[in-house]
């Protein structure tokens, strides 16, 4: 497992093959990507800013509930639109869970780097959930483009739920919007 | 006279018999259409702007779909769930792609290929046994101004059941 291993100056997100291909190509064993093996699930999160600059997280697991690896940050201006994209793959090899789910969700926190998760009830730049029977190398994808209006430090996170272990799974970026 | 008889016992069977082969029609026809839409696989979608909700559901290649408008940078809530019949047939490897994505009129009948900047697009994939159900829940900034086409699909159905299932509504952002 590893986290929070930044990745300064990657191509833009933006000018990447589409991610359905590639996802569905990673399904046909077209192409093995180069995912962080983890103990349940792999992730790989990005998170790219409108100057080509892109950050990437990898699996990390809670409780504690902000995991122990350290986030990368991402900078960007108020009003530049940002793009974040993640897949995840259920590495574990037995037994389906069934009404599994996936939540991510960009929102204000306090400071960046904090190791307590923020309220969901204000500061939702975005949003989303999937539920799902998750059955072994089940993959999840989605990549969504957003604008931050207000200055501040935002966390965005993915996360796995309800996957019937002890623990869970997730990925996490701040943004440091100027 | 056997002739006559014969005729009269047809004529009486033929009464008794026409409502009989009427009723039995019928209920063999609605036994059908219930087995039909018990078996049938449902993808259904709802998007919601400040003003309005639009549902879609198993959609098909018609020229007219729901149309929501909304503004630019205004949030969209969007609610899609994809359901096997219980007595569908098990079906594995079903993958759900929704996006949303520009296009050139709404209404329009080609499909654009979502592309890198297409606003929103997700992905999973699961086996869908009897009566198995996803779905997927997820806020978005109406992008800029312009005609785009809301959608999700199924891609790998048609190995178990003929056919891809979506649905689809068009968003005019201004």
């Amino acid at each position: 497992m590893r986290s929070g291993v930044s990745a300064p100056e990657r191509p833009r997100l933006a000018d990447r093959p589409i991610f359905l291909p590639a996802l569905l190509a990673a399904l046909l064993g077209i192409v093995t990507p180069p995912l962080v093996r983890a103990e349940h699930f792999d992730i790989k999160l990005l998170a790219a800013g409108p100057d080509g600059v892109t950050q990437e997280a990898y699996a990390d697991q809670s409780p504690p509930e902000c995991g122990l690896n350290p986030r990368p940050v991402l900078k960007a201006r108020a009003g530049q639109k940002i793009t974040m994209q993640f897949i995840m793959t259920n590495v574990y090899p037995h037994g389906i869970a069934k009404n599994a789910g996936v939540h991510y969700y960009v929102v204000r926190e306090k400071e960046a780097g904090q190791k307590t998760l923020p309220p969901l009830s204000q500061g939702v730049v975005t949003e989303g959930t999937f539920t799902f029977n998750l059955k072994p190398k089940a993959r999840i994808g989605a990549r969504e483009h957003f604008v931050i209006r207000e200055p501040g430090v935002y966390l965005l996170r993915v996360e796995s739920q309800r996957t019937q272990r002890d623990h869970e799974h997730f990925s996490a970026i701040d943004l440091l919007i100027q | 006279m056997l002739a006559a008889l014969q005729a009269r016992a047809y004529r009486k069977a033929s009464a008794v018999r026409t409502p009989v082969m009427l009723a039995l029609s019928a209920t063999l026809w609605a036994g059908f259409s219930l087995c039909a839409s018990a078996q049938e696989f449902t993808v259904e979608l709802q998007a919601s702007s400040r003003s309005q909700t639009q549902t879609a559901r198993n959609s098909q290649a018609a020229p007219t779909r729901p149309v929501l408008p909304t503004g630019a940078g205004e949030p969209i809530r969007v609610h899609w769930f994809a359901s096997n019949a219980e007595k569908g047939p098990a079906i594995s490897d079903v993958t759900l792609h929704v996006f949303l994505e520009k296009e050139n009129a709404i209404g329009q009948a080609a499909v654009p290929k979502p592309s890198a900047q297409a606003p929103y697009e997700s992905a999973l994939v699961m086996d869908f046994e009897p009566g198995a159900r996803s779905t997927g829940d997820f806020s978005l900034q109406a992008p800029e101004a312009g005609n785009y086409l809301l959608r999700v699909e199924t891609i790998g159905a048609s190995k178990k059941l003929g056919r891809e299932y979506f649905a689809a509504m068009d968003v005019k952002i201004q």
